[in-house]
């Protein structure tokens, strides 16, 4: 089928060819493309070039529905977008307010931390996101992915329909179909939400500076945002309902939450918000007020802040994809329940990334992407690895951490047969800056099985560089490394990674853990 | 017809009124000032705005970069499927402006520009460089309405 586009403006007229035809189809079908990716993300994109570059004909289906509060964004999913890239560059942002006020006691005369520019700081991250849009266009069309800004949505289990912006549709036949959609934030039900609120879809691009915030959820998303807008000197308030970092080691989540407290991150625990009013607009580059009530202790209470975040959860975009059409199947939650394979109970359609049960992960989301697309279009038997996955959040103390946390690690193989390393550390940049309310909170922690050699199942890190200190000890515990071979292990001096090969103190000992200089 | 009119200025105008084809702008011009008046006097909130930055041409009129002489028949062709009102501007670069490391297309904030040709939608972050510039399928990209 010939599209013709034509422009009623001018006497023209512009062909649009569909894919070339030429190229050879991987496996003996009659479906235009060999796969079809819903979703231009970490997971969807990884999926897709690899599947090109193995000689499959591949399409991508990209599109994002603004915000309520209108945000949209180019190609490469949550990540580049409105997750961990503009997310580590605000937090880097803040961590320079930090160590500019440090910088002093280290002989730099007047770097006292001055006025941060907003703007300027939007401007250089939203330039670098759409520098990288544009790098992910040229990149599809040199791995010849053909890439369809449209929403799609599934006719059945072979063909995809597209709606581009401007409602025009387009039906598409694929062999293999793989879903990687993602997520997007969830609003609460109550008055106002939508209509005022933001979530973190907006933050990264909000036009003006937020003003006094209020982030509402104990997520490492309201964590961590709620932690770069304190540090970069706006008036910051935490909202939860209960425990922080649900699904985190808790010791750690109770230490991150404590250091937040003590560098002047409010907290308001346990609430809840009811409703969301505004009392004067958005205007002149200024932020609106908006009255937030809410409940705490059973009491009706308000508040006036300029911006309210939530990050309450997200829920993946599975419901829009029409998967009813096809019988596939999904929990309430937007879930989708897949094999080891990635593969749904719809045999020719998979899913990866944010939309399966498995840590909401970029670079997890890359490799089954990868992995997938081996195993469908060439000779490799590799499944991906879900166990050990190291993580980082990113609050102004950055916590990182690699397996089991210590209440899972329990769980699993009984308390007796836990063994908990631990130690506080002050690593030596830190030592000349002048004493503050930031000191006392570095934490290292090793959970190991007694049964199995002392197995470490677990590491746990809170301190500056977590993700440049774990990420490398990941490897370590893929391998099954124990306590001895860490400790054979040589540490790199002066550093905060070393203190993972001098671990002496157990919990279970009762002995206090004072810091260990470096 | 192609109607050229000469202005008070340094900077040439070139209307090509090509029939089955939209109208579009084509300005030349030679160094860094002239391109910075042709962006002032051009741009407006209705025009989509191109920038091709190219190796100026000899008496033969033949291009000193030899990526410039490959890029230039496919960006021709390719101008002919711009959308409605676009302005594209040409900018010659001689030879030893381009070899001096602190010249002025290098060290703008805005162009940053590393190579030539490059090829910039102006106001956007969408640009061609180089061996890019020459692939037919890219320059529609860069050209096609959002």
């Amino acid at each position: 089928v010939r599209e013709a586009v034509v422009s009623t403006q001018s006497t023209g007229f512009r062909v649009q060819a569909p894919p070339e035809e030429t190229s050879q189809k991987k496996d003996d079908h009659s479906y235009t493309f060999d796969l079809a990716v819903v979703g231009g993300g970490s997971g969807g994109l990884a999926c897709a070039k690899e599947a090109a570059k193995l000689g499959a004909k591949v399409c991508v289906f990209d599109f994002v529905h603004p915000s309520p509060y209108k945000t949209t964004w180019g190609l490469g999913g949550t990540c580049l977008n409105v997750g961990c890239i503009p997310k580590k560059l605000m937090h880097t942002a803040s961590i320079y307010g930090e160590l500019m006020e440090d910088a002093a006691s280290f002989g730099w005369d007047d770097a006292a931390k001055n006025d941060h520019s907003w703007s300027s700081m939007v401007g250089s991250v939203q330039g670098h996101i759409k520098k990288q849009n544009w790098s992910l266009r040229i990149d599809l069309q040199e791995k010849d992915v053909t890439y369809y800004n449209e929403y799609a949505a599934f006719v059945d289990s072979h063909t995809l329909k597209g709606v581009n912006k401007r409602g025009k549709e387009r039906e598409v036949t694929a062999n293999k179909i793989v879903l990687a959609m993602g997520g997007r934030p969830n609003y609460p039900d109550i008055p106002g939400a939508s209509e005022y609120a933001i979530t973190s879809d907006d933050i990264f691009s909000l036009k003006y500076n937020p003003g006094k915030t209020l982030c509402v959820g104990a997520s490492y998303i309201s964590l961590e945002c709620a932690g770069f807008l304190h540090g970069l000197g706006i008036d910051t308030t935490v909202m939860v309902r209960s425990i922080l970092l649900r699904g985190f080691d808790e010791d750690c989540a109770q230490k991150i939450g404590e250091y937040m407290e003590a560098i002047g991150v409010k907290f308001l625990r346990p609430a809840t918000p009811t409703k969301i009013e505004c009392v004067k607009e958005a205007a002149d580059g200024n932020p609106p007020e908006l009255k937030v009530t809410f409940l705490q202790d059973g009491v009706e209470k308000s508040e006036t802040y300029n911006t309210v975040l939530f990050a309450i959860g997200r829920t993946p975009l599975t419901s829009k994809v029409n998967p009813d059409s096809i019988g596939l199947k999904y929990e309430s939650n937007g879930k989708v329940p897949v094999n080891e394979a990635e593969q749904t109970n719809v045999e020719n359609v998979y899913a990866l990334g944010d939309i399966i049960k498995a840590p909401e992960l970029t670079p997890l989301a890359i490799q089954s992407g990868r992995l997938l697309a081996r195993r469908l279009f060439g000779e490799s038997k590799l499944l991906t690895d879900y166990q050990n996955v190291p993580t980082t959040v990113f609050t102004p103390i950055e916590y990182g951490c690699c397996g089991l946390s210590e209440e899972a690690a329990i769980a699993k193989y009984g308390a007796e047969n836990i063994e908990v390393y631990h130690t506080k550390h002050t690593p030596t940049e830190q030592v000349v800056r002048e004493p503050s309310e930031r000191d006392g909170f570095n934490y290292a922690k090793m959970v190991c099985v007694k049964s199995e050699n002392e197995k470490v199942v677990g590491l746990h890190y809170l301190g500056p560089h977590a993700g440049e200190v774990i990420g490398g000890f990941a490897l370590g515990l893929t391998m099954g490394a124990t306590k001895s071979d860490f400790d054979r292990l040589v540490g790199i001096h002066p550093t905060s990674s070393e203190v993972f090969t001098t671990l002496k103190i157990t919990k279970s000992s009762g002995e206090s853990i004072e810091d260990e200089d470096c | 017809a192609v109607v050229s009119t000469q202005s008070t200025g340094n900077v040439k105008l070139f209307i090509e009124n090509q029939p089955m084809a939209n109208v579009v702008k084509r300005v030349t011009v030679n160094g860094f000032t002239e391109y910075l008046r042709a962006v002032e006097e051009y741009s407006n909130s209705s025009l989509h705005m191109f920038a091709l930055f190219t190796g100026a041409l000899d008496e033969q009129g033949k291009s000193w970069c030899p990526d410039c002489v490959r890029a230039d028949p496919v960006i021709e062709e390719a101008t002919k499927s711009l959308p409605e009102c676009s302005c594209l501007i040409t900018a010659y670069i001689d030879r030893p402006t381009w070899k001096d490391m602190n010249n002025n297309f290098r060290k703008s904030t805005d162009l940053q520009l590393k190579c030539i040709p490059t090829l910039i939608k102006l106001g956007t972050e969408k640009r061609l460089q180089e061996k890019e510039c020459a692939k037919k399928a890219l320059v529609s990209m860069l050209f096609e309405e959002e």
